[in-house]
């Protein structure tokens, strides 16, 4: 679905994106951010001036396709102790997250 | 001997030969990053046990026969690349404490020839900034003049090298953050080719445009560098097939092409000159020059920041609190926990660019922006190689004006985003791009770039080489920095 | 049931199957092989998702998942693109999954069911390949744990997605296509559909009139037709009562057997795809595909033909062995061994399968090969035991593993068959049942009960016509005997 004329971003849809990012902002943050991610967004649509047409997406720069690797094990793998470690909450080895429902 | 004015090269070399001993290498340059860094803030971490016992490793190694093209050369690593043992923090309160359990490729590669880390340097946060200002641990300052930026966002790694803490140093460069503070802090900085560094322990910004690259005084040690961390290594799928060498050959015959978009409206006169300067000293060299035009260039920011802000929505969902860094509050349901951690510990242009990134991604828009973008992106890589067809380089200012003042621009997001005008075409290509010091406006250092085909480093430290042979830009050391 | 009494019910599948004949990881070097490790000891760099960890691809989860493709008679895409699915999840270390969107693996394919004796056609929408994520366990239940532990070392392992168009029409039809697919996979050797967790299916459900409803946590085939039935019956009754079926999407609760709506409110979902920018884009050439097809083995449509033709077996026979490709081998084996296929299709689908279904045991549980069986149908055969003996055997080999003549001789159930023997159990049961005997003299129909409780004397080991015989001539005999009195 393509959009044209103008975009902005709406508190509504600055909502909507905090929630996709899950990114909690403050209302001073929230008041700033409607002014700069417009003025941003603005910048960004010089680029409407050009035509891109059926142009092959760069996905990838210099083209590079079919890396791939042997099916075998190998050394990399971590200790539970070093997998962990970093780890701000665990409990007999399982990491642990907030609850989910 | 003075080892804080010796290069990597020679670092090596009589470290090799016995002439040097690690530990009083390691000692020397130690004591000069504690010396300055309160100054400076180049370093987050200054990691004096790990130095240490890597100095004394090295010593036994050496009695065992062990050489290396890099032994006990002390290395400066910008925060954003994975140390084992060794905090990492991108500059962000929310990976504060992180100590990764792996090295990245490079840093691997770096200490399998005798290399030492010998801190982390400040950034801007996850590598989002072109000034080093944006880090949670105070702005990196200018060692040519401490109320200016030193460039972002491998800024400290710029100061490390130009207040010489550190002989050399790695930075990274996903829009100019290499190049930037190269040009702004006096020393050579190299984006390599898309592809030829390895990316693994390099915490991700934007995948398909950014490299690890050094940031070093002379071109010399900017070659051992690259000698000794590029090639691909069975992590990185965006790698490809190259085996680096160089050797210093002159400038005869190289055609070098001076695109008009990167000196018009927005580029400070000074600068201009002082880039100017440097391509009729290439012509004098046996060089040729001519001015061609870009017209898609206009387009490259504006493409770069919608890539870049896209793939790091994705990039930075990974910070929730759960695995590493800042800790999620578990008392709150999920959705909650994860917004308020990511909230508090991410900064503010962080946040911005990962809700612009989720806006360019998302049902609706993703046509009209990140898909455009990356057709546009594959029409100005046609556009320069083609550039690139007739001409062996392209000649710009690294950055259309000198260092600013601490705070100038950091209010204003756009005018920061101004910084990578000029450097961002080569990330978006995935051309090598080298900045090498060209001068000085009011004493403040100018860098100018040069940009050059696939694989051809070789050309950009040829042409590097030639210049830092003719003038002595390279080899000022900063008055603030000065015994 | 007529197209005009019940709605009609419209089903697809989007069935999770790991490729569980890789030796790694889909991206990274770890074991594939994650069960009954202790918690996150199965993990490294990549699939924890640390920060500047990155994907490799394994080259051979690109060529079972082609294997499968074709097996499904679908059309391999040329170029096949990774794509990262993001959302916020802890099972997932990086918050995206790596899957496929545009370009998947392979579209348009169709796979044959048969229900009840008619078959029918089930269209393949696509075949892609996504990592899967790691495990989320409760400490006491989902509903009270006042939080979430977390083990990645499933993280990454490499998954299969089978997209079917919604052709399916009732849950029988959806347990049949899923018997199938497994027993596709199995016969590839790309999955193991019985160890736990490897299948995983979604569903969605609709009723004429009514939305679509998509039902989640189906944690394995068998729970599908149960998750099915519910559903519609839950539907028709809103459709019935005039109410509407709301689109949404609904998790099967195993234990109380019912489907609930999942609380937070479910909108479309906006996952951001976009292609990974970590890996490049797959190139499959006409040639690999090719030389796989070249290379398929034997597949459960085509083993049924042959089934049939070679030893003469029911299509149904065929059926019931290919829906398990190791029932089908050991059948195959043992019918290679002993050469009577009829016989051995009837104690392997009637006798074997029943015991291990009452015991919950899979094929290679079991302690014994084909060719034991055959030994112990050999004796069948020189009439050492009966065939009701036989099965008795059978089960005891099942529980114990023991060697069928070992069993036999154990137990005493060597079926006698020896005059002499006989004629010593006749004496006994004559002596016995004097009464019975008088009447035989007179009445031979009485000879049938003397044979019986020879045979239950014989604990039912005595052969049937021996017995008889040796009963009839001493009835004889005693009857000349008496006239000769006379």
């Amino acid at each position: 679905m393509e959009k044209s004329g103008e975009i902005r971003i709406t508190p509504e849809l600055l909502d909507h994106l905090c929630e996709l990012a899950k990114l909690r902002l403050t209302e001073d943050e929230k008041k700033a951010f409607l002014r700069d991610l417009n003025r941003i967004l603005e910048y960004f649509s010089i680029i409407d001036e050009v035509e891109v047409g059926d142009v092959e997406p760069a996905f990838h720069v210099l083209g590079l396709s079919n890396v791939m690797r042997e099916d075998e094990v190998s050394g990399e793998r971590l200790t539970r102790d070093e997998a962990l470690a970093n780890a701000p909450h665990e409990e007999e080895g399982y990491i642990k997250a907030p609850r989910m429902v | 001997m003075d080892v804080l004015s010796l290069s990597a090269r020679q670092i090596a070399e009589l470290v090799s030969s016995g002439a040097l001993c690690p530990t009083d290498v390691v000692e020397a340059y130690l004591e000069r990053a504690k010396r300055l860094n309160p100054k400076i803030n180049a370093f987050i971490t200054i990691a004096e046990e790990h130095a240490r016992r890597s100095a004394e490793e090295l010593e036994r190694s050496l009695k065992k026969g062990f050489r290396g093209k890099l032994a006990g050369v002390p290395i400066a690593v910008k925060d954003v690349i994975s140390t084992k043992g060794i905090e990492t923090t991108c500059a962000s309160k929310i990976l504060k404490g992180y100590t990764p359990p792996y090295d990245a490729t490079v840093i691997r590669r770096l200490k399998a020839e005798g290399a030492i880390v010998i801190g982390k340097t400040n950034m801007d946060e996850f590598a989002m900034g072109s000034s080093t200002e944006l880090s949670a641990f105070g702005p990196t300052r200018n060692p040519w003049s401490l109320d200016r930026v030193a460039g972002g966002s491998s800024g400290g790694s710029g100061a490390a090298v130009a207040a010489r803490m550190a002989p050399v140093a790695l930075g990274s460069d996903t829009g100019g953050s290499i190049r930037c503070p190269a040009a702004f802090c006096n020393v050579v900085g190299l984006k390599p080719t898309y592809g030829a560094v390895s990316r693994y322990g390099l915490i991700s910004y934007a995948c398909s445009l950014e490299q690890i690259g050094p940031m070093t005084i002379g071109v010399e040690d900017c070659a051992l560098l690259m000698e000794v961390i590029s090639g691909r290594d069975g992590f990185d799928s965006t790698m490809i097939e190259y085996k680096f060498k160089w050797s210093p050959g002159d400038v005869r015959g190289l055609r070098v092409a001076v695109p008009k978009e990167f000196f018009g409206e927005g580029t400070d006169e000074r600068v201009a000159e002082r880039v100017w300067d440097v391509i009729k000293l290439l012509e004098s060299r046996g060089a040729t020059y001519e001015e061609v035009s870009i017209p898609l260039a206009r387009y490259s920011l504006a493409c770069y920041y919608i890539i870049a802000m896209s793939e790091a929505s994705s990039n930075l969902a990974r910070y929730d609190g759960v695995r590493y860094g800042m800790s999620c509050d578990l008392s709150l349901p999920w959705h909650e926990a994860f917004s308020k951690v990511r909230g508090e510990g991410f900064g503010t242009e962080v946040k911005r660019r990962i809700i612009l990134g989720c806006f360019a991604l998302s049902a609706g828009y993703y046509g009209r922006y990140y898909l455009k973008a990356l057709k546009l992106r594959a029409m100005i890589r046609d556009q320069v190689l083609s550039i690139l067809k007739r001409f062996d380089a392209i000649a710009t200012p690294t950055t259309p004006f000198p260092p600013f003042r601490i705070g100038e621009r950091v209010e204003d997001p756009l005018s920061l985003y101004m910084a990578d005008v000029d450097t961002v075409i080569a990330n978006l290509v995935g051309i090598p791009a080298l900045s090498v010091p060209a001068g000085f406006v009011d004493g403040l250092p100018v860098g100018a770039q040069f940009m050059a085909n696939y694989c051809r480093e070789d050309l950009l430290l040829s042409i590097a080489k030639c210049v830092q042979d003719e003038t002595a830009f390279h080899l000022k050391v900063p008055s603030e920095v000065r015994p | 049931m007529t197209a005009t009494s019940a709605p009609k019910v419209r089903i697809g599948l989007e069935c999770h199957c790991q490729i569980t004949s890789l030796k790694t990881k889909l991206f990274c070097r770890c074991p594939a092989d994650y069960r009954g490790k202790p918690p996150n000891t199965n993990v490294c760099p990549t699939c924890l998702g640390l920060p500047g960890s990155l994907p490799y691809l394994n080259r051979r989860a690109v060529e079972e998942a082609i294997k499968v493709a074709l097996a499904l008679n679908c059309k391999v895409n040329k170029r096949m693109v990774f794509y990262r699915k993001n959302y916020f999840y802890p099972d997932l270390s990086k918050n995206f999954q790596i899957s496929q969107y545009d370009y998947p693996l392979a579209v348009d394919g169709w796979v044959k069911i048969s229900v009840e004796g008619s078959e029918k056609i089930v269209g393949i929408r696509r075949v892609h390949i996504e990592e899967d994520p790691g495990r989320l366990v409760y400490k006491g239940g989902i509903g009270s744990s006042p939080y979430t532990l977390v083990d990645y070392n499933r993280m990454g392992v490499a998954l299969l997605e089978v997209v079917t168009e919604p052709d399916l029409e009732s849950p029988a039809e959806a347990k049949a296509f899923l018997q199938e697919l497994r027993s596709i996979l199995e016969h590839l050797e790309v999955s193991d559909g019985s160890l736990e967790g490897s299948m995983r299916c979604d569903a969605n459900i609709s009723i004429e009139g009514g939305s679509r409803v998509e039902v989640k946590n189906i944690s394995s085939f068998k729970e599908v037709e149960r998750a099915l039935s519910y559903e519609i019956i839950r539907q028709r009754n809103l459709l019935r009562r005039g109410a509407q079926v709301r689109r949404e999407t609904r998790h099967w609760d195993e234990v109380r057997g019912i489907t609930v709506a999942l609380r937070a409110k479910e909108e479309e979902m906006d996952y951001r795809y976009f292609p990974e920018p970590d890996l490049v884009p797959i190139e499959i050439t006409e040639e690999l595909v090719e030389r796989i097809r070249a290379q398929l083995p034997e597949l459960p449509a085509a083993r049924r033909v042959r089934l049939v033709k070679q030893y003469g077996l029911t299509d149904y026979e065929a059926r019931v062995l290919t829906s398990d490709k190791q029932l089908a081998d050991f059948f195959e084996k043992l019918a290679s061994v002993h050469g009577k296929p009829k016989v051995d299709c009837s104690l392997v689908i009637n006798e074997l399968l029943r015991l291990l279904n009452e015991k919950g045991l899979e094929v290679r549980d079991l302690k014994f090969t084909p060719l034991e069986v055959a030994e112990l149908l050999r004796m069948v055969d020189e009439g050492l035991i009966s065939w009701k003996s036989a099965k008795y055997v059978l089960r005891k080999m099942v529980e114990t593993g023991e060697h069928p003549k070992k069993i036999v001789e154990a137990e005493g159930m060597r079926r006698i068959a020896d005059v002499e023997e006989i004629e010593r159990y006749v004496d006994v049961v004559f002596k016995r049942c004097e009464e019975d005997v008088r009447e035989a003299l007179k009445d031979p129909k009485v000879i049938h009960r003397l044979v019986g409780e020879v045979l239950k004397e014989t604990r039912m080991l005595a052969d049937p016509k021996i017995t008889f015989q040796v009963v009839s001539r001493r009835i004889e005999q005693l009857k000349l005997a008496s006239q000769k009195e006379k």
